[in-house]
């Protein structure tokens, strides 16, 4: 009979042992690899450093040469021109050597180019609203003429027929209303909700002032100028709107604010005029 | 599972040479046939080599089992080192001549020449490493005259390497080499000398982790295993003696008890 | 009148190409917005700024070849001069490229000037190995992000072959660029 509890403890032991010794052989083995690490890898970056010192060495020493070389040779001939082609050679070794140890050039896209497109694409949006509104005015006005000149030609009939007993009357002057710029402002309005383009709050602004809605005008201004600083028209309206609101005070700190960054020519003259009481 | 059915399982690793015990393995077996019919042959000698503990001797045994029913056989397992002595009992068992007064080899010679037998005796003689050098040439000289053939075994170590080389070149028609088993050799093994034994329980619970285990302790020598074996039978029937509500794996032998069967033998140390 | 009209037509026209143009680009059409440009560019030959804006659409859009009109127009401001550098040196890599992978001619050897964009890089990577005949793809590691790696090779296309480059990250494709 084999003494089962002796024979358990005697295998404990053993198992001990084992897992002692792979431990241990598992620490040397990480320890040797470390060490093997920190050896290889410090002889590996002085190799570089040796490399590229003994690369330089060679051109320099050769650079010694020519100029000994060379100078030799001014020794033979005092010349100027051979000086001087030393000093050519000299340093058009020193710029190649340079040249080989730069790296090579590296060209990055740039695109500055898009912010002056999108500026450039508000500008004309401005500029062809306002053809297109102007035109509009054109045209109502013509509109308007034809309307009112039968009308004239009438009268002066009438005034022909009666010509002692008649005075002249005095022609009523040509009141031209635009009946239909309210829709107009309104068709824009949508427009404007639905693309936020800054030349249609500023188209609206603009009509608004024009029909003194000074309030209405000075908020499209405000919403201009809040998507597009950069629009010098935007500044005025709003300027003028403000002073017809009698915020003169307002509207000169907002110029001179305008003015500090934008130098506008406009804005700089409007000031002037507000200041001096000509615009009120 | 009980004691009983451990201690049976025990008893068949116990270190005896019989041949009803032998294990027929693929590649042995396919060796022992070839021996087999190298005997009808006329040759002189055949050595059979291996370590100890490959199944030298147990080849042998069976060897002599099988073919002395039809053929004149005679086995010495344990080796008669006194030359008289050995021809003395060769001319008894071979010829049936009691001789009391000394039976030297010119004598043994002159018997044998003068015998006339059907069939040539086989002498098979185990450990044959321990046969002084003068009696190995004269046991050479015998094998010569063609009246007797000879199956020897030998430990391969280097004194005996020189005895195949020198003495026995030119007269050994067959040397066979056995060797330690495989992995898949010791399974088999096991298993089938536990099945044997109508140990068929044990017999499951050896699988490949474990016999790997055995095979890299006793390197697949088949006495080493059978003394490992028969330790770890001892201690499972030493815990169920101790404790009978031992619980133990039905379907596995831990490695942790084989290793301490390892332990108890001094293959491991502690 | 009709002379105003006239002119003012054109402008808006040539303010409408443009905006389209400008439109496509943001809304990421390069395709579109590259031969919208290549098409109409001699009606805006004097807005470096537009040709810049479809050079670089065409470039997004892997037209490198319809960078050659661009590189030649800008010249009149520092900006135009900089990016007409920046896509001739792309045209250039594309062009010793495909000499390379059709004609083995060897790169190795040349330094040259590169770009922070991707095709340079790929050029870069590809310049450095040593020109192998029977290689028909190449794959390359981005030294500078372990996670991306490309992959080059040539298909054909009737008469011609065309440079493929595919990008991977984490080994998915990400995007593949057919160069025109």
């Amino acid at each position: 009979m084999i003494n089962t509890q002796e024979l358990e403890k005697r295998w404990f032991k053993y198992k001990f042992k084992s897992y002692l010794l792979h431990l241990i052989i598992f620490v040397t083995s990480i320890v040797f690899i470390l060490l093997l690490f920190i050896f290889v890898g410090t002889d590996l970056l002085k190799k570089p450093t040796e490399l590229k010192k003994e690369s330089t060495n060679i051109p320099k020493e050769k650079k010694i040469e020519k100029v000994i070389i060379q100078k030799t040779i001014i020794k033979k001939t005092p010349d100027v021109k051979i000086k001087k082609l030393v000093e050519v050679n000299l340093t058009s070794i020193i710029k190649n050597d340079e040249k080989q140890e730069k790296q090579p050039l590296i060209v990055e896209p740039s695109f500055n180019f898009i912010s002056q497109i999108e500026s450039d694409l508000a500008k004309k949006s401005i500029v062809q609203n306002r053809q297109i509104s102007e035109k509009k005015d054109i045209q109502t006005q013509i509109i308007e003429v034809e309307k009112k000149e039968p009308k004239k030609t009438i009268q002066k009939e009438i005034q022909r027929k009666q010509p002692i007993q008649t005075v002249e009357k005095k022609r009523k002057p040509i009141h031209i209303v635009r009946q239909n710029t309210q829709e107009d402002i309104k068709a824009v309005i949508k427009r404007f909700e639905k693309n936020h383009n800054p030349a249609l709050s500023l188209f609206i602004a603009r009509q608004y002032y024009e029909i003194k809605e000074y309030k209405k005008a000075y908020n499209y201004a405000l919403i201009t100028n809040g998507i597009n600083n950069d629009i010098e028209e935007s500044w005025i309206i709003f300027a003028k709107s403000l002073v017809k609101l009698n915020e003169r005070t307002i509207a000169i700190k907002m110029l001179k604010k305008y003015i500090q960054y934008s130098n506008s020519y406009r804005a700089i003259t409007l000031l002037g005029d507000i200041n001096s009481g000509k615009f009120r | 599972m009980d004691t009983e059915l451990f201690n049976s399982s025990k008893d068949v690793f116990l270190d005896t040479v019989n041949a009803k015990d032998y294990i027929e393995l693929d590649r042995i077996s396919s060796i022992y046939q070839s021996l087999k019919e190298s005997i009808t042959k006329p040759l002189k000698m055949v050595l059979l080599y291996g370590k100890p503990g490959t199944g030298k001797s147990m080849f042998l045994t069976k060897l002599y089992d099988d073919i002395s029913s039809y053929m004149p056989t005679y086995i010495y397992k344990t080796p008669i080192i006194d030359e008289i002595e050995f021809f003395k009992v060769l001319a008894q068992d071979m010829f049936n001549m009691k001789y009391d007064d000394q039976l030297n080899f010119t004598q043994f010679m002159k018997v044998l020449n003068s015998s006339k037998t059907e069939q040539t005796p086989i002498i098979l003689l185990d450990e044959a490493q321990l046969y002084p050098d003068i009696l190995m040439e004269k046991i050479r000289l015998l094998s010569d005259t063609r009246k007797v053939k000879f199956v020897i075994t030998l430990h391969k170590t280097e004194k005996e390497d020189l005895i195949a080389k020198e003495h026995f070149k030119t007269r050994i028609w067959e040397s066979i080499e056995l060797e330690n088993a495989s992995n898949f050799e010791l399974k088999i093994y096991i298993q089938k000398k536990l099945m044997k034994a109508n140990c068929f329980d044990t017999a499951n619970m050896f699988d490949e982790k474990s016999v790997n285990l055995i095979h890299k302790l006793t390197h697949g020598n088949y006495r080493e295993s059978n003394k490992l074996l028969y330790t770890l039978f001892d201690i499972y029937e030493s815990y169920l003696t101790q404790d009978k509500h031992y619980k133990f794996n039905q379907n596995k032998v831990p490695s942790k008890m084989i290793e301490m069967a390892a332990i108890y033998l001094g293959l491991l140390n502690d | 009148m009709k002379i105003l009209l006239f002119l003012l037509l054109t402008s808006y026209l040539y303010a409408d190409i443009k905006q389209n143009i400008f439109e496509l680009y943001q809304e990421k059409r390069y395709k579109e917005a590259c031969i919208k440009g290549a098409s109409n560019f001699n009606s805006f030959r004097q807005d470096e700024e537009l040709i810049s804006l479809y050079a670089f659409s065409c470039l997004k859009s892997d037209y490198i070849d319809k960078l050659s009109i661009p590189i030649v127009i800008l010249k009149n401001s520092k900006e135009a001069r900089s990016n007409s550098a920046y896509f001739s040196i792309i045209l250039m890599q594309k062009k010793l490229l495909y000499h390379s992978l059709v004609d083995g001619y060897d790169l190795s050897s040349l330094k040259l000037p590169t770009t922070t964009n991707i095709f340079s890089k790929v050029f870069d990577l590809y310049s450095k190995e040593k020109i192998n005949k029977e290689k028909n793809i190449y794959l390359f590691e981005d030294k500078d992000d372990k996670n991306r790696n490309y992959k080059l090779y040539l298909i054909q296309q009737k008469n011609s072959y065309k440079i493929v480059i595919e990008e991977f990250y984490n080994r998915f494709q990400i995007k593949k660029h057919i160069y025109r």
